[in-house]
């Protein structure tokens, strides 16, 4: 089990963020992650399902007991959520990029000519 | 809807195959659906390309999720949790990933295996990778410079489709700058080139730092710095204020001189320069991997205020990014049609017309150093060749010691795919050592490279190796390991297995020592033709250094005086030292002459345009391309140029050039037209489009004037010059009474004792002109020299074991005959000319085969031809005589050999 003070590889940041405000299933992590990162982050199949597998080793995230939404085309289709001690980790690893995004506006490297 | 393509179907299951078989198993149905989502996010995207990015995407993800999920699986264990309700097609075997760590155990046990059976063998083994280091590592060393040089020399973004552009005027066969008008419409207009900026290289006098000293600066226009990506490793780039009339003087440093000469200090940022001079600020530091110049490293930056970045007076050129898919050709059709947009200059004529050159970066370095780079290339790849099938011979005769070893276990039922596996192994290990003893000896033998290499290319080229290099080679250790495997490998494969159990020297010895006889032929062959590219570099040099110069070389000193502007601003402050410069040179005992003379051999300095006698007719055609120059006095004294007819110029003349109306012309001028030329009248171009009239007063003696190679009946014509000069630098000729060498070092403390914040550069006698003139030359015919005895060497050691197997193999039949009375002499002989049989066959197919390769090498002979017979019959004569010497030492042993003991022997 990860300790709270490891930062988390970016896969699983960013798996972890898509999942925070609702449940999804994997297809529709891979959606949130490309809008939220604006096209840059495309997670392929198998960082995808690797790091699903990972996280829900870590007990990160589990398997969401939901009702099959009616668009889908497969009724079989596993659902995810974070769960409460993925929560935390992902509170933690927020909070480390904005300490570290504060020295770089104090340094003046977001600023003018970078 | 896109039907979704079958490439990446096929792309997906393959990908897919690569993964652990358990990570394969459980999400199979996920990781095909998840490609197929991602086409369809694609696709809604822009259907062009849309294939592109998708297999991008499956590629990337491959390659950072494969390792983490071998990674897993092999130490994955007892809390590897399944996800409950997968999809999962196939039922899932108990402890499954245990089968993938089984399988890669295999191959640990048999690596281990044979690192051992290697390691019992140290001395065999310590040869092979010997070997094979030398042939690695003259490959990656080579390679390293070639990418470093042509094939990616600009690090930064789209480098290899950096371009440098300049004018050119087919006429005069020389280049000049662009114009300002040329730079801007190019710029706006060009729809090949990405983006276009210009830089300037020059040379600047630091004072203030020590004693004055000549550093180069290269002013940038203000766009460049961005078309680089030069990030300042600290402080900032040129911004438009920098640039604008008035503005405070600033400079950046480049990083490399920054670490050296300022010791990396981290508040280089503001502190000021003088350069020149004149006070500079610094304002940042140049990151010392985003190069602009091939041939240079420049230590300061200057910026180029814009509207006025081109300055004909200073040899300016452009920079550009193509963009991608178009060629240089193209590149110039359309800078040229946009040149003839702009207005025609209404005094030029066709003459002086001038025509966009674009050429890639590396041109800079001349031809004859790019082609021997290629030349030595293909040579270090010969060597390598020759270097595996030397190791596969040595493997060959291994793997046969150990047939019967092989023969007990394929007969009791082992696989052959365990063999070849074996063998793999071994020669991968082999093959691996070499590969990083190889690498070793190639960046060690970097910084002896860069020593030895033409001063014009960065000696970094040859100590830093690129990204490139390591790839290279585990692609050379692949090939090599490859090969070294097949050849005994295949050999045993195909002689019947049940025959060795039996018999040892029986039927398969005779097609073993075809074979290894073949290999040895193979690698003389290899060997004929690197010794022959050898000689005829060789030959080619000796010819360039026996030609004469023209003027006196081992007694001529040449030296540039540099003065600061500020304290000279004046044209006539500046002719005055320099007048005092020449006086105080004439006083000095060692100096028989001097001469204030801009124009010197073996440069660029003299001109070309076309002459021909009054009253005769023009020369057909172009024009005869000539070398004009004026003729400071002294300038024939100092150079010990021989005057043959007529006189030089007069003070008078000289005072007054413009109108003097008198030319000098040199001897292969006056050989064209019959009886004395002496005050007849000439026609020529030269600095300007119009055709001037001259009375001949005098003939001197032929000179080379841009390059120990010009044609010899080049036409000389020179005009009276003034001597000393009103510029800020000015060259001076010495001629010494004794060593030009001893001079120098004289001539600069008198320069300094009149005035020490002058600086005094390019100091050189005329001999070591010469000699870098034969630079590039000179190198080529030493790597290739280096590469050609190493050759030689390999081949004839495999000669060595070849005989000595041999003679070691047949001690009983030799016992025998010695026996029977046969003189040892005469089995020695037998023996030497036994072995020397594929080494004959192998010359004849390796001459044959340079007959066919040596026209790749013409081009940087000199004189040579590429046939010279006196290459090839040399090259064959060294390789016989050296089989000869490798077979005679393994051959004495026979007369060694007591009859007695070779009879019991078995």
């Amino acid at each position: 089990m990860a300790s709270r003070d490891e930062a988390l590889p970016r896969s699983s940041f960013l798996i972890l963020l898509a999942l925070a405000d609702r449940p999804r299933h994997g297809l529709g992590i891979v959606e949130e992650v490309e809008a939220r990162t604006g096209g840059e982050v495309k997670l392929g199949p198998g960082t995808l399902y690797g790091t699903l597998k990972r996280l829900l080793r870590r007990d990160l995230i589990a398997e969401a007991p939901t009702a099959p939404d009616p668009r889908d085309d497969d009724p079989r289709r596993r659902y995810y959520r974070v769960t409460p001690e993925g929560f935390v980790a992902l509170r933690a690893e927020a909070e480390r990029l904005r300490n570290l995004v504060a020295v770089a506006e104090g340094k003046d490297v977001l600023g003018e000519g970078a | 809807m896109s039907p979704f393509p079958s490439v990446l179907r096929v792309l997906a299951s393959a990908l897919l195959l690569l993964h652990p078989p358990d990570f394969r198993r459980e999400w199979r149905a996920e990781y095909r659906r998840a490609v197929a989502h991602r086409w369809r996010l694609e696709v809604e995207r822009g259907r062009r390309g849309a294939r592109t990015r998708v297999a991008l995407v499956l590629l990337t993800d491959a390659l950072s999720s494969l390792p983490r999920e071998w990674w897993d699986a092999l130490a994955g264990g007892p809390d590897r949790r399944r996800a409950p309700g997968s999809t999962a097609d196939a039922p899932r075997r108990p402890g499954s990933g245990v089968g993938v760590a089984d399988w890669l155990n295999g191959w640990l046990r048999d690596l281990r295996v044979a690192a051992r059976s290697l390691a019992r063998r140290l001395g065999f083994s310590t040869l092979v990778v010997l070997t094979l280091a030398l042939g690695i590592g003259a490959n990656a060393s080579i390679f390293g410079v070639l990418d470093q040089v042509i094939l990616r020399p600009f690090p930064f973004e789209g480098g290899d489709r950096a371009v440098y552009i300049m004018d050119h005027s087919p006429a005069r066969g020389f280049t000049f700058s662009p114009t300002q008008a040329e730079y801007e419409r190019w710029k706006e207009g060009a729809r090949t080139l990405e983006a276009l900026e210009a830089l300037q290289a020059g040379a600047a006098t630091l004072t203030g730092r020590g004693p004055a000293t000549v550093v180069e600066r290269t002013f940038v226009s203000l766009g460049l710095p961005a078309m680089v990506g030069a990030r300042p490793v600290l402080g900032r780039s040129f911004a438009p204020d920098d640039a604008a009339p008035g503005a405070p003087p600033v400079v950046m440093v480049d990083e490399d001189h920054w670490r050296s000469a300022w010791g990396a200090d981290p508040y280089v940022v503001g502190s000021t320069v003088t350069l020149s001079d004149e006070e500079h600020t610094v304002i940042g530091v140049w990151p010392s991997d985003a190069r602009i110049q091939v041939d240079g490293d420049p230590d300061f930056f200057g910026v180029l205020p814009p509207g006025e970045e081109l300055d004909r007076s200073s040899f300016s050129i452009l920079l550009g990014r193509m963009v991608e898919g178009v060629g240089l050709d193209e590149v110039e059709a359309e800078l040229a049609a946009l040149q003839s947009t702009l207005e025609e200059d209404p005094g030029a004529s066709s003459s002086s017309k001038m025509v966009p050159r674009v050429m890639a970066p590396y041109s800079f370095l001349g031809d004859a150093f790019v082609s021997g780079l290629w030349i030595l290339f293909a040579g270090a790849g010969l060597l390598l060749a020759i270097a595996a099938v030397n190791a596969s011979n040595l493997l060959l005769g291994r793997a046969v010691d150990r047939e019967a070893e092989l023969g007990v276990r394929m007969a009791l039922g082992g696989s052959p795919g365990r063999l070849l596996r074996r063998f793999l192994l071994e020669s991968v290990l082999l093959a691996g050592a070499g590969a990083v003893l190889g690498m070793a000896l190639a960046s060690l033998g970097g910084t002896v490279l860069a020593r030895l290499a033409p001063s014009d290319v960065p000696a970094a080229a040859f100590t830093d190796f690129g990204a490139a290099v390591p790839h290279y080679t585990l692609l050379l250790v692949a090939a090599v390991a490859v090969t070294c495997a097949a050849v005994p490998a295949l050999h045993l494969r195909s002689s019947r297995v049940r025959s060795l159990l039996s018999t040892r020297d029986a039927s398969s010895s005779g097609s073993r020592s075809r074979l290894r006889s073949g290999l040895v032929a193979v690698q003389v062959a290899l060997a004929v033709v690197l010794v022959i590219g050898s000689g005829l570099t060789l030959r080619s040099l000796q010819r360039l250094t026996s030609i004469d110069p023209g003027f006196a070389a081992d007694e001529v000193a040449i030296l540039t005086v540099r003065v600061p502007e500020r304290r000279y601003p004046t044209e006539t402050e500046r002719s005055a030292f320099y007048d005092r410069v020449a006086e105080s040179l004439e006083g000095m005992p060692d100096v028989r002459s001097s001469s204030a003379s801009w124009v010197i051999p073996l440069s660029y300095s003299i001109r070309s345009g076309e002459a021909y006698l009054d009253g005769e007719e023009a020369p057909d055609g172009e024009g005869v391309f000539l070398s004009t120059g004026g003729i400071a006095p002294g300038f024939l004294e100092t150079l010990d140029i021989p005057l043959l007819e007529g006189r030089d110029f007069t003070p008078e003349e000289r005072a007054a050039p413009g109108e003097s109306g008198v030319a000098i012309v040199n001897r292969a001028f006056a050989a064209r037209y019959p009886g004395s030329v002496v005050g007849r009248e000439l026609r020529f171009t030269s600095a300007g489009p119009e055709e001037e009239l001259r009375r001949i007063v005098g003939v001197v003696g032929d000179v080379r004037a841009h390059s120990l190679t010009d044609e010899p009946g080049r036409v000389q014509v020179y005009y009276p010059e003034q001597g000393g000069g009103d510029r800020s630098a000015q060259r001076f000729l010495v001629r010494a009474a004794g060593e030009a060498s001893a001079l120098i070092p004289l001539v600069r403390s008198r320069i300094a004792a009149l005035d020490p914040q002058v600086a005094v550069t390019g100091a050189r006698t005329g001999r070591e002109m010469i000699r870098a003139a034969t630079e590039d030359e000179r190198f080529l015919a030493l790597l290739l020299a280096v590469l050609g005895t190493l050759s030689l060497l390999l081949a004839v050691g495999g000669v060595y074991g070849a005989v000595s197997l041999h003679v070691s193999r047949r001690t009983r039949e030799l016992g025998i005959r010695v026996a029977l009375g046969a003189g040892t002499e005469r089995l020695v002989r037998d023996v030497v000319a036994r072995g020397l049989r594929p080494v004959v066959l192998g010359i004849l197919f390796g001459a044959g085969g340079a007959l066919l390769l040596v026209r790749f090498v013409g081009g940087v002979l000199y004189e040579t031809s590429a046939v010279d017979p006196v290459a090839f019959v040399g090259a064959s004569l060294l390789l016989i005589a050296a089989a000869v010497a490798a077979a005679l030492l393994p051959a004495r042993r026979v007369t060694r050999v007591a009859p007695v003991e070779a009879l019991r022997a078995e």
